[in-house]
């Protein structure tokens, strides 16, 4: 029932999302057809094309067309490469999907173990070390930290390239030297949220009567945050790295500028650039979708961190 | 409270004051116009001339971070002030009127985190044109439902506050609260946030500018500048590093502004603060003492905390033996340091503690053990168990992993032996089908039984030594004497010692072979159970057996209280720590502490109570002798499962009355008594509805009566009402006489409206005539908040 309850609540979150984008796309200045033919075009073969690619019919008719279409699989067609849009969509996520998967690994990786020993010596040196270089890291915008590891790593020390892509299927030591830089700097800045976030819910843990009874029971320290610690402290944790798995879909754009990646948000902003709306639109349905599964999953894995949360 | 903002924070403000600053006076400032191409040798590092080089084309690169730094505030201050513009009264709204329009926002808010915002801003201001008016625009707009929730959270807290309801109760307007109640408080969060939203602002009008889809150029923005950097990064890495490093360290500062403001009004991470500590001081040198054959054995045993306010002293000179097969208990009031006494034998100790004494295991000195050698004693020779089952076990583990654990860890046993082992120990404790238990979670069982598996616990490992704080404290009445049956049957079986910490004196008068009672940090009585409660030295034992309601007592004893509260450890009275609520104490006890000498047993008092004054015979004595010593709910000692709090009676003064549930600080008795039932004091009278202007002795808290069964209880819908009611309707007493008129939100501060509201409302006065004012004074001060602060104004009427 509360399943049932959910989904229908996250099928109106996508009707509203869709609708919406469509609309505000379709209001806001600029046109397609002046993309495709040119400032000199003829009005005669401007509506011919504006007929020819549906933009003559009423805003709601165009959106329910797109939506039924969308029902069966059918993202429309870019109005400028005459591709499938899903087709598109297809061939840049697989690169989004790698550099998100890989970034948060990086990034809960390190975030879990620094979100440790800082709670473990909560207000010590190493505590007030980890917290303050978090605090920087998290004050990095992407760009900057991105540019800087790309000096580092790519110009001077030349041991990764700076930009470029190569596909999994091609070769996959390649594909790791391009993936890795751009992980590493989308995953810095999740680390620093999930290292603080960790360390605020542990040190909370920390303080309740099963880990005093723990210690009475003369279990190691080492034992006692491993093991009764870190999983009651997790929740916000993965509400975090959820959310940010949802968002980030769309907004890896800036990295993948930066490292030239043929990602979605790459083809997003081109589209957007070409006033390719069905495109852009295709990348909005996937981002909110991404969002809406990602929260669906993240209430599944709240049941498997907290048994208590099974019983609803 | 004000906490110190540190240096970091003022580093954050000067750093944001020379940008804003700079920003400001650019125009002004000597150097080349952001524009002015070859201004110097392009692409040359930082000199005199350019202190931070220039760029590709000879631009001065100070110069254009200047100007960049124009957009990037703008934007920044812009759209925080236009987001939080929208964002604040929508939030104020949503929190405090809630239902309706909160739905509402929380589905927008749905909405908008699905909303991909890049996206949008991209196009937008791809489509509308790159200026900074789009772009404030957009990034201001697209804050809206960040805003709206951060507003909301923020009202939420203080939308339910007693200051807040209460304003409301007594019908202030609406704005008025907002105004006067609600934006004050929400203005420091909302400022905080503010701070942090600007360094947010800034990094997405850096994204879109790295784009190119900010103000275009030749204004420089930082982002862009960082964007057209990139291609000379090889040659001249300074062009991308310089707008780098500002933009940094912008972004930092607005952080960390942000963050120390939101840590001023945070509760939880201030309570995290870690407490600047004196350099602790040695306690005591030890004095020598032998060592005893005994068990366990505890020689001045002081555990003091550093805290800001001052050294606490939880554990002042503590001193006992133990032997096997023997039950001592520990009895105090709240705060007295029975708690702190048993987590310093253990070593069980928050870092900003420091104990001295030392403690005995047969023998063995457990003050001079490092951390593995305390772990290999805790749990298979000392074990123990704490008050409330409901938080001692883990929620995410299952029974079977937390009852192995120890097992393994401590007896190096396998997987299945553990598990067989385990088995067998919740059997042992009275746990039906154990194997099937295995497998649950806490939150599956009551706690009676979640007291049983800590208990199994406790004795998994067999322990010599089984320390029980407030086992039962937590548990329904029924359960209690089941949990202490079965750790009696325990140490009969196990041949331990047991050391049981209690307040509640018939506890311990069934179990304990010893006696040690507790205050302020010290022990002021010990001596075998029998003796310590027959002839009780101390005033403060004495108080403790006379609160102690019993079964013999009449059905409508006032129960009794001891008047004051437990003192404030950091500032202990002079002399001895229990003389300011001592209705016996004489000058010498204000200036000279008492030391715990021998005479029987062992008590600390100069003037000890007379050995023949039985506990017995002063039963039915009023206490409070000392009219100042005000009763306080913290102080409750003892609520007896056997006897019924029995009903309010004698009110000395209504108004008081009133006005104790409005100050918290109840200087009757009986409200203490409706407060949480505890603290319960006897008086000999029935209330005499004839004298009495407190007419209703249903009045009492009813949820008592299910805690504590007592067979002597009236039926709680009283016999009186309906004959009174007919005989003498209420117009003439009561302005308001409809009880179920009043505001429910009162339930939150008057916890004790459960008492039948429609009867007591109904029950203006006992049917003589009594004067109208006095008798509406009384029915049940709760229902009448807005009343009972008039009347409290205006002195009674």
């Amino acid at each position: 029932m509360i399943i049932v309850h959910r989904l229908v609540r996250l099928l109106v979150v996508l009707l509203v999302v869709t609708f919406l984008s469509y609309a505000l796309l379709n209001l806001l200045p600029g046109d397609p057809v002046t993309q495709i033919l040119g400032l000199s075009a003829t009005e005669e073969a401007r509506a011919q094309l504006r007929a020819q690619l549906g933009l003559d019919q009423p805003l709601l008719v165009r959106y329910l067309d797109w939506l039924g279409g969308l029902a069966t699989g059918d993202f429309g067609e870019s109005y400028i490469t005459r591709m499938p849009v899903a087709a598109e969509l297809a061939e840049r996520l697989p690169v989004t999907l790698e550099l998100l998967v890989v970034a948060q690994l990086i990034a809960l990786g390190l975030a879990v173990p620094v979100g440790v020993a800082a709670a473990r010596r909560a207000g010590r040196a190493l505590d007030q070390v980890l917290t303050a270089l978090s605090f920087a890291l998290l004050s990095t915008p992407v760009f900057v930290l991105g540019v800087v590891l790309i000096l580092v790593f790519a110009v001077t020390w030349q041991v990764v390239p700076a930009t470029g892509w190569t596909p999994i299927t091609l070769d996959l030591g390649w594909n790791l030297t391009s993936v890795i830089l751009p992980a590493v700097t989308l995953g810095c800045g999740q680390l620093a949220v999930y290292a603080r976030l960790l360390r605020t819910d542990l040190i909370a843990t920390l303080q309740e009567d099963y880990i005093t009874l723990a210690r009475a029971l003369g279990l190691s320290p080492r034992r006692i945050l491993w093991r009764h610690a870190l999983r009651p402290s997790a929740i916000t944790l993965v509400t975090a790295v959820g959310l940010n798995l949802g968002a980030l879909i769309g907004g890896t754009v800036i990295i993948e500028t930066l490292f030239g990646l043929p990602g979605v948000g790459r083809l997003i902003v081109d589209s957007i650039f070409s006033r390719d709306y069905l495109t852009v639109q295709g990348g909005v349905v996937l981002i909110s979708v991404g969002y809406v599964a990602v929260n669906f999953a993240v209430d599944l894995v709240y049941a498997a961190v907290d048994p208590r949360i099974r019983r609803a | 409270m004000r906490r110190r903002l540190g240096f970091g924070f003022w580093a954050a403000v000067a750093w944001i004051g020379v940008v804003l600053l700079a920003a400001l006076l650019a125009d002004l400032l000597p150097f080349p116009r952001y524009d002015e191409t070859l201004a110097g040798p392009p692409r040359s590092g930082p000199s005199g001339a350019h202190p931070l080089g220039t760029d590709g084309l000879g631009r001065d690169m100070l110069s254009r971070i200047v100007y960049g730094a124009r957009v990037s505030l703008g934007v920044g201050i812009g759209a925080v002030l236009l987001g939080l513009g929208i964002g604040a009264p929508l939030g104020i709204l949503a929190g405090y009127r809630r239902r309706a329009t909160d739905a509402v926002i929380m589905a927008v808010n749905d909405v908008a985190q699905a909303f991909p915002a890049l996206v949008f801003a991209l196009a937008v201001v791809a489509f509308a044109g790159a200026n900074l008016r789009n772009v404030l625009i957009v990034l201001g707009v697209l804050g809206v439902p960040s805003w709206t929730r951060l507003i909301r959270g923020a009202t939420l807290t203080y939308a339910e506050r007693e200051f807040v309801l209460a304003a409301r109760v007594l019908g202030t307007r609406d704005r008025r609260i907002l105004w006067r109640e609600i934006v004050p408080n929400v203005a420091v969060p909302a400022a905080s946030y503010a701070f942090i939203g600007m360094a947010v602002i800034v990094v997405a009008e850096g994204s879109l500018a790295f784009l190119g889809l900010s103000v275009q150029a030749p204004t420089p923005t930082w982002g862009g500048m960082i964007n057209e950097g990139r291609t000379l990064m090889e040659t001249a890495p300074h062009v991308v590093l310089a707008p780098s490093l500002v933009m940094f360290l912008t972004v930092l500062s607005f952080n960390l502004v942000g963050d120390r403001l939101r840590s001023l009004t945070d509760v939880r991470e201030s309570g995290l603060e870690p407490v600047r500590q004196a350099a602790p001081a040695p306690v005591d040198v030890d004095p020598p003492h032998p060592v005893r054959d005994c068990l366990l054995q505890v020689e001045d045993l002081r555990t003091h905390f550093v805290t800001p306010r001052g050294v606490v002293k939880a554990v002042d000179g503590v001193s006992f033996t133990l032997e096997r097969g023997k039950t001592l208990a520990i009895v105090g009031e709240s705060g007295s340091g029975k708690s702190m006494l048993i987590r310093s034998i253990l070593g069980l100790l928050p870092g900003n503690s420091v104990r001295s004494g030392n403690v005995y295991l047969t023998g063995d000195d457990l003050t001079t053990f490092g951390p593995a050698e305390m772990r290999s004693v805790l749990g298979p020779r000392l074990g123990t168990v704490f008050q409330d089952p409901m938080t001692a076990l883990n929620p995410v583990r299952t029974i079977g992993t937390q009852v192995t654990e120890p097992l393994r860890v401590h007896l190096g046993m396998g997987r299945r032996q553990a598990r067989s082992e385990a088995v067998r120990l919740l059997a042992s404790v009275g746990i039906p089908d154990p194997e099937r238990m295995l497998r649950r979670y806490p939150h599956q069982l009551s706690g009676g039984m979640r007291q049983r598996v800590t208990i199994a616990m406790a004795l998994s490992c067999g322990p010599d030594v089984l320390f029980a704080d407030e086992p039962t404290t937590a548990l329904d009445v029924t359960i209690q004497d089941q949990v202490l049956r079965l750790l009696h049957r325990l140490r009969e079986e196990r041949d331990m010692a047991v050391v049981l910490v209690s307040h509640d004196l018939s506890v311990v008068a069934r179990w304990a072979d010893e006696v040690i009672v507790m205050y302020a940090g010290k022990v002021v009585e010990r001596g075998p159970a029998g003796e310590v409660f027959a002839r009780a030295r101390m005033p403060y034992t004495e108080a403790l057996l006379q609160a102690a309601p019993r079964l013999t007592d009449p059905v409508h004893h006032r129960l009794r209280v001891i008047p004051g509260r437990p003192p404030d450890l950091t500032d202990l009275p002079t002399g001895c720590a229990f003389q300011p609520r001592c209705p016996y104490a004489q000058d010498r006890c204000t200036i000279e502490s008492p030391p715990l000498i021998q005479d029987g047993h062992h008590y600390a008092c100069w003037h000890p109570r007379n050995p023949t004054t039985k506990n017995t015979a002063t039963k039915a004595d009023p206490v409070t002798p000392n009219p100042n010593n005000r009763p306080d709910e913290k102080n409750h000692v003892a609520p007896n499962p056997n006897t019924r709090p029995t009903e309010d009676s004698d009110h000395p003064s209504h108004t008081d009355s009133h006005q104790d549930k409005e100050s918290r600080l109840p200087p009757d008795p009986n409200s203490s008594l409706a407060e949480d039932g505890h603290l319960p004091s006897r008086m000999d009278s029935r209330p005499d509805e004839a004298s009495h202007p407190t007419p209703d002795p249903n009045n009492h808290p009813t949820e008592d009566a299910h805690i504590t069964p007592n067979t002597n209880t009236r039926p709680a819908e009283d016999d009186h009402h309906p004959s009174r009611m007919d005989s003498r309707p209420d117009e003439a007493s009561h302005p308001t006489p409809d009880p179920n008129n009043h505001p429910t939100e009162d339930a939150h501060i008057t916890p004790n409206t459960d008492s039948s509201p429609a009867e007591v409302g109904h029950l203006p006065s006992d049917t003589n005539s009594r004067p109208g004012e006095k008798s509406h004074l009384t029915p049940d001060p709760n229902n009448r908040q807005t009343e009972a602060v008039e009347e409290v104004e205006s002195g009674g009427r």
